[in-house]
């Protein structure tokens, strides 16, 4: 067989190639209806920008689908501006993968009459359409973008309030304290270099000018500083900001002082210094993933509007949805409220809500829960709770939250020096005190000053900051830096198997049965590839694709597929499959377990023990264990109570449990456990609340995560033992009450520069070292 | 404008060094004060928000219909 087609515009493997203008071959109707649309408006450039740019539709667009952005209240929701002539609005894509992407969809003014303009913000992958009302509707631009496989994410979150923009405070405040640092260095300079006496007035001037340039600093950017040691006292605990803001009080007093008296030209260079590469670190520490969400409730799970047929027909938003409503629940929706199946024929997909990774078939008369897509055909449901009350919304509001965990160790190594400093300056003022009283206070304010945790604050920042970017780009997400140390002291791993070790848009397929002679084969291939259902896909797959002459196809939700293939009547559904009325076989499926499995077992560091937590059957038992080997701990059939059950227990047994799963079954053991990592194939969709998302092809690479995360703890210790050394030697000035501000201003952006250049070159290298070769050998096995 | 001042503020006031450092050093601080108005602006306004798109957009012909 030769090299399976790829489509034009998506680069999808083709299933039929009964899909083509003349010879480019599309994979579906939509991509070839897409192709045409570029072609006749001429955009056809879009194919050279790469070379397989557009995305897959397979689904068809239902004509009714947006009819709910007719409604008036349900658009304003949407619309962001609006005067006579134009309307913003802003919709979020998240189909949006590349520049073709940007160069199609910012040319939507050439393909339909109406639109103004669009402009895409990439990295929230959101569409900014200006378009004039007059000539076009909300609803048309939202089913033109869905026509072009675009389809806007709309859900019940829209008519919330909106979501704050990412907090740009930081960075504000960290601008002013570069301004103030930049400058007061540059006046500092003829300080250091030493004036003559002549140029006493230029001096004055210069002091002044500095002490004006530091309050912005000290009032303004040094304020996240005084806030989170303000918290941490009021908790009654010492956090690594107390003793940095002392050191900020102290030095700032200290340098007002010796200028009031003309003493001296104070600390202000490296007061306003140390506080503009603290927050630095800050800056590139709390970086914030604008594309993923870490706090998703059922709100952005569940679509804005429902199509209610009684007691009267109508497009309704969500919460509107009353007991008694009927709705009517098209074919690859979710059903957003508990009810029960009135009409049609179920065949609910509850995976993402149970971890059962077959679907369910219900009857009518039987109850569905919300929160199941439905993936039979078109069915009507009578709600008998309302949204907020459904089983799902519940699971949601029932998500234990952690306790506070022990204070990082960060922390607890800033408390042991903080003592040894305060010792150390007690000490000093003693012993200055009895010989020399004139030089206590001298020696005491150095002393303060030189010892300031900032390395240890900078050390810290930095390398976390820098882990999380490494991490990110083999697209594991850490909501925050707290999680690597989390992550570094696992000792328990437990996995969720259903969209997590298995990948769920994928089924392997067997076949049990008589062999099937070629004729056989393609004609059971053909009537597959008719049908859209998962499980006809996978046996397309399988069989590979063979087009044959096929009428009479006929599809029953729930039931199979049948039709007649160059002439002989096949037939495939729960029984078999059947051709001309013989019974040749049946195909069976099992999960398809993502690769490198065991190898990710074997790879993890000593003593983390692994088990396998999940909702479904325990029919896979065997192959598990075949992946997971010895000594792994297998629970099946699991509710989202047991699993959040287990991991109480382990962490009873004194395990620190970090939890890998994908459903909204995990979401309360995902919160329960000390670090709950959601995997999902396309980060940017939905995934449950957690600690971290994981992209689902670096779930291999988890071992040398962890090792990462654990070498972070020791390039922030020994980068710390480094700053520690020019604090001693900042301390022999300081304790004989001689440190001049030219050495506090030498050694305070040395220490600084050396910590910044270990913990990045240190932390490159153990990425290198750790996720790079392990990536590289991945690839090589391939 | 500097020299005019230098003139018309008299020479004994105007023309020692050290006006003349200061005068300096209002007018940098003044130009590094501009610059960091312009960096609170371009955060505020956004433009740090996307670096994908802007690199790839000025790639496209702006072609009229």
């Amino acid at each position: 067989m030769s090299a399976p087609a790829v489509c034009s515009h998506c680069g999808e493997v083709c299933p039929t190639d009964r899909i083509r203008i003349e010879d480019r071959r599309f994979c579906c109707e939509g991509c070839r209806m897409v192709y045409q649309l570029l072609d006749a408006n001429g955009l056809c450039g879009y194919y050279n920008m790469n070379e397989h740019p557009g995305i897959s539709r397979r689904m068809p667009v239902r004509k009714d689908k947006f009819a709910f952005l007719d409604d008036a209240g349900m658009a304003a929701s949407l619309v962001s501006f609006s005067n006579e002539t134009e309307t913003h609005v802003r919709l979020y894509l998240p189909q949006i993968h590349c520049s073709s992407c940007l160069y199609l969809l910012e040319n939507l003014h050439r393909l339909e009459e109406g639109v103004v303009s669009s402009r895409i913000d990439f990295a929230a992958r959101e569409i900014t359409v200006v378009y004039d009302h007059r000539l076009i509707s909300l609803r048309r631009v939202a089913e033109l973008l869905t026509s072009l496989g675009y389809e806007p994410h709309i859900s019940l979150r829209e008519l919330g309030d909106a979501s704050p923009g990412a907090n740009k405070t930081l960075v504000y405040q960290l601008g002013v304290a570069g301004f103030c640092f930049a400058n007061i260095m540059l006046l500092s300079f003829p300080e250091y270099l030493g004036l003559d006496g002549s140029e006493d007035g230029i001096r004055r001037v210069f002091r002044r000018l500095n002490f004006v340039l530091s309050l912005p600093v000290v009032l303004y950017s040094a304020r996240p500083f005084y806030e989170s040691a303000w918290k941490s006292l009021r908790r009654r605990f010492l956090n690594i900001d107390a003793p940095i803001v002392l050191a900020i009080c102290v030095t700032f007093g200290r340098s007002v002082w010796e200028l009031g008296l003309g003493t001296g030209p104070g600390y202000f260079d490296s007061l306003t210094g140390i506080v503009f590469f603290m927050l630095a670190g800050r800056v590139l520490q709390d970086r914030t993933y604008r594309r993923l969400s870490f706090d998703r409730d059922y709100t952005s799970y569940f679509p804005m509007a429902v199509t209610v047929v009684a007691p009267a027909a109508s497009v309704k938003p969500l919460p509107e949805v009353k007991e008694g409503d009927t709705l009517l629940i098209h074919s690859g929706e979710i059903i957003p409220a508990d009810g029960i199946l009135t009409k049609g024929q179920g065949l609910i997909d509850y995976s993402f809500v149970t971890g059962e990774s077959e679907a369910v078939e219900k009857k009518i008369g039987e109850l569905v829960y919300a929160g199941g897509r439905q993936t039979g055909g078109a069915v009507e449901v009578l709600v008998v709770k309302e949204v907020v009350q459904s089983y799902l919304t519940q699971l949601w509001e029932r998500g234990e939250k952690k306790e506070e965990g022990d204070p990082s160790f960060v922390h607890r190594l800033s408390r042991y020096f903080a003592f040894v400093v305060f010792g150390i300056a007690v000490v000093a003022g003693v012993y200055w005190v009895l010989t020399d009283p004139g030089r206590c206070w001298n020696a005491v304010t150095a002393v303060l000053i030189v010892a300031c945790p900032c390395a240890l604050l900078l050390s810290t920042t930095f390398t976390n900051g820098n882990l999380l970017r490494m991490m990110a780009g083999r697209r594991l997400y850490l909501r925050n830096a707290e999680v690597i140390e989390r992550m570094a002291g696992v000792t328990h791993i437990v996995f969720d198997k259903t969209g997590t070790l298995t990948d769920v848009s994928h089924q392997d397929v067997e076949w049990r049965g008589q062999e099937l002679n070629d004729a056989d084969r393609r004609a059971v291939a053909t009537l597959a590839g008719q049908s859209m259902h998962p499980l006809s896909r996978a046996i397309v797959g399988y069989l590979g694709e063979a087009p044959c002459y096929i009428s009479d196809f006929k599809e029953t939700p729930g039931r199979g597929i049948e039709g007649y293939v160059d002439g002989r009547w096949v037939v495939i559904d729960g029984q078999g499959v059947t051709i001309d009325g013989r019974l040749m076989g049946a195909f069976r499926f099992s999960n398809h377990y993502r690769e490198g499995l065991s190898d990710l077992v074997a790879r993890l560091p000593a003593g983390i023990s692994v088990s396998v937590v999940s909702g479904d059957t325990a029919r896979e038992r065997v192959r598990l264990q075949g992946i997971f080997g010895p000594g792994t701990e297998f629970r099946f059939g699991q509710s989202p109570e047991g699993k959040v059950r287990s991991i109480r227990r382990l962490q009873e047994e004194g395990e620190r449990v970090m939890m890998i799963g994908d459903g909204l079954n995990d979401a309360g053991a995902l919160a329960r456990s000390e670090v709950g990592i959601a995997v999902s194939a396309d980060c940017s969709g939905f995934t449950p609340a957690s600690d971290a998302i994981l992209g689902a092809d670096g779930l291999v690479l988890l071992p040398g995560f962890i090792r990462l995360c654990r070498a972070g703890r020791r390039i922030i210790v020994a980068s710390f033992g480094l700053s520690i050394l020019y604090n001693i030697i900042g301390l022999y000035f300081a304790v004989r009450g001689v440190l001049s501000p030219l050495v506090a201003a030498v050694l305070m952006p040395a220490s600084s520069l050396t910590i910044l250049l270990i913990t990045y070159g240190s932390s490159a290298l153990a990425d290198r070292l750790l996720l790079g070769r392990q990536a590289e050998k991945d690839q090589a096995g391939r | 404008m500097i020299k005019v001042m230098l003139r018309g503020g008299g020479p004994g006031y105007f023309c020692d060094t050290m006006s003349v450092i200061i005068l300096l050093l209002a007018a940098s601080l003044l130009v590094a004060l501009v610059f960091l108005g312009l960096f609170l602006w371009s955060v505020r306004n956004r433009q740090f928000d996307d670096e994908y798109s802007p690199p790839r957009r000025i790639l496209f012909d702006d072609e009229k219909n």
